[in-house]
């Protein structure tokens, strides 16, 4: 048997379970990495070329079509920055609306990556339908943990994929409190998959592998992933983020950098900068520089999301209101937002000419951001596992990449903005 | 005779297929969907490849095979080549697969300087199509159902208005406010309408639309050529005229 360490070059083909294409191509010097390089084979479809010259109404539209495994969080970014040029300031009501909105798309998106993408690396098989024949109940249950998110979104934004309802302002369409009413049982109801979750993935919490990085995250101390102000470790940057990250523009990947080194963004940068959403996790012993430790803080960001729904729509009593319009377009130039996607933070950054027509875009990614963490946690982690077999190492290092949940679709499809 | 039973069913599972070229994901997610029981429709079709949840994923052939996105490079044609020679059938995804979609809009911008984005029927012969953005789950059922059954599925040839619910004066044509309803092929059961939005044409044109009709009644409401036609191509690529 060959092992790595005897050879010079390692290509991973096709790393399966991310959303989109890439290659992890690894060059070994005896027990020195000289380079991890993720190859994106995706192609680039430009969205910021796409939404200008569009009116402002229409970017929230298109940029969702970013991405449909995050469409509500490309949507409330979008529309928080509009909203953020036209300066207005929807109602409480809209408000709570959008975050439980937002938290159902966190919901699938975190269930499809644990039980889909992530879960087989664990347990040992190829992909979840091999595992339905033992595991089907498990599989089961977090499919229907998984709907109850869909179902958040259905009745709140009208389907679940590209929701409809959301528009600057407001909602064009209010759910009504029957739904609502429906979906706080079913959402109490999930509240036990959701802690069996829990359990499930702190059974895989091993301090395996550590690298200290600079974070970026909302600070927020209601744990909101919607609102709060974007922070690292130290600062709070908020619209400064030019001046601290440094975008680069490869074809056809964007990646990040702040002060020249890589930094992560994500469950773990969340947890960093704001603590366990859910109090009593606050002491679980856990590596804050461990991507391995994602995965458990996923399933904790999926209860808080339950609970939280749950606290805000047993509160609400739904009111007829239109979406707060402001028409004047004179003084506009220019909008910003960041929410929290369930890979991370997520930057719009709009600029428009006097007709209130786009004339810059600027979307920033959380695994765009992620990128180049993961090839310095590649250069870093490989060495310790170079004695494993082949197939091992690309196994271990499958589930590091797996642990970020990448979507590199995400990450391309984007062009360099001159900024003027 | 049980196990007869069993075996004779599997084999009538039908062999399907899901590729990804550029688009969202959104569509296949809305496979995934499907189910909300996906476990169960595996009592029924026989998921061969589909990289996003499998890790081994075997070549051909497909008896179905579902392709979402634009085709936007030389490596994306020869893919696509390579799973029409290897599928009994191939359906195009989503607007994206049909007509370029949003995908296909940087085929618009002046001197196409990030290349184009081309629908899957410039390259290969397509099957069926689910048109829209997403996909309808409720149209891809019957799709599958019908295949299954050896049955040929027939598209959609209404406009949207004819599932519509806002009647009489609550049309948003009556309102003065852009819809594309008239023009745009149903089978989305006019899910904008019913949440408040007019219709964005995202299906694609129903045969025979009256498409200068529609642009002319935008112009009288305010809208400028230039912006019409944007509004146009915003789903559909050229499938709305040029």
């Amino acid at each position: 048997m060959l092992l790595v360490s005897e050879m010079k070059k390692i290509t991973i083909d096709h790393i399966c379970k991310i959303y989109g294409h890439a290659n992890l191509a690894i060059k070994v010097d005896g027990k020195k990495v000289q380079k991890a390089e993720l190859e994106i084979f995706e192609s680039s479809r430009y969205f910021e070329s796409i939404v200008k010259g569009r009116s402002y109404e229409e970017a929230p539209e298109l940029t969702s079509r970013i991405c449909g495994i995050c469409s509500t969080a490309h949507q409330m970014a979008s529309l928080k920055a509009m909203e953020h040029a036209l300066n207005i300031e929807p109602s409480s009501q809209t408000k709570k609306l959008r975050e439980v909105l937002h938290m159902g798309g966190i919901i699938q998106s975190h269930v499809f990556h644990l039980y889909f993408l992530a879960l087989p690396d664990y347990l040992g098989y190829d992909s979840a339908i091999q595992m339905s024949k033992k595991h089907g109940k498990k599989l089961k249950e977090a499919l229907s943990l998984r709907k109850v998110g869909n179902d958040i979104i259905t009745i709140i934004g009208g389907r679940p994929v590209h929701p409809i309802s959301c528009r600057i302002g407001g909602f064009d369409k209010l759910p009504n409190q029957d739904d609502i009413n429906k979906l706080v049982k079913s959402l109490k109801e999930k509240r036990k998959i959701a802690l069996k979750t829990i359990e499930l993935m702190k059974g895989f919490l091993k301090k395996e592998f550590e690298r200290k990085t600079e974070v970026i995250a909302l600070r927020n101390k209601n744990h909101s992933f919607i609102d709060g102000v974007v922070s690292t470790r130290e600062k709070e940057i908020e619209e400064d983020y030019r001046r601290y990250i440094k975008e680069y523009h490869g074809e056809p990947k964007k990646t990040t950098t702040i002060e020249g080194k890589s930094y992560r963004v994500g469950p773990l940068a969340r947890f960093t900068i704001n603590g366990s959403p859910v109090r009593k996790y606050n002491k679980i012993k856990l590596s804050l520089d461990s991507p391995f430790s994602s995965n458990f803080i996923r399933a904790v960001e999926i209860l808080y999301c339950i609970d939280r729904s749950i606290e805000i729509l047993e509160n609400i009593k739904i009111k007829k209101e239109a979406p707060r319009e402001k028409k004047r377009l004179k003084n506009v130039n220019e909008g910003f937002a960041a929410v929290e996607a369930p890979r991370g933070v997520l930057f719009h950054h709009y600029k428009f000419n006097r007709h209130g027509r786009v004339n810059r875009a600027n979307i920033i990614t959380p695994t765009a951001q992620n990128l180049r963490s993961i090839e310095d946690d590649v250069k870093v982690f490989l060495p310790r596992i170079l004695k494993k077999k082949k197939k091992d190492v690309v196994l271990e290092l499958e589930k590091l990449i797996r642990a970020y949940d990448p979507c590199i679709s995400c990450s391309t499809h984007f062009l360099e903005v001159r900024w003027l | 005779m049980k196990k007869t039973t069993k075996i004779s069913k599997k084999q009538k599972k039908l062999r399907i297929g899901n590729f990804w070229m550029a688009g969202c994901i959104g569509c296949l997610l809305e496979i995934f969907n499907v189910q909300d029981g996906t476990l169960d429709f595996m009592d029924y079709i026989d998921i061969i490849d589909f990289d996003l949840i499998q890790e081994k994923n075997i070549e051909g052939p497909f008896d179905v095979a579902f392709v979402e996105g634009a085709i936007t490079n030389k490596k994306e044609e020869e893919e696509l080549r390579k799973i029409r020679k290897e599928s009994k059938i191939l359906v195009a995804l989503g607007s994206c697969a049909c007509f370029g979609g949003i995908s296909g809009l940087k085929n618009f911008v002046r001197g196409r300087p990030f290349g184009t984005a081309k629908p899957l029927y410039k390259f290969v012969k397509v099957d069926y199509r689910l048109r829209g953005c997403p996909i309808s789950r409720k149209e891809f059922i019957e799709l599958v159902k019908h295949l299954k059954r050896g049955l040929p599925y027939r598209e959609n040839t209404s406009p949207v208005c004819t599932e519509c619910p806002l009647k009489g004066d609550d049309c948003f044509l009556k309102k003065g406010i852009p819809c594309m309803g008239p023009i745009t092929a149903a089978g989305c059961d006019a899910i904008c309408m019913k949440n408040g939005q007019a219709c964005e044409g995202c299906r694609g044109p129903i045969p025979n639309a009256n498409i200068s009709k529609l642009f002319q009644m935008f112009e009288k409401f305010g809208m400028k050529p230039r912006d019409i036609r944007k509004k146009f191509r915003k789903f559909a690529g050229n499938a709305f005229g040029e």
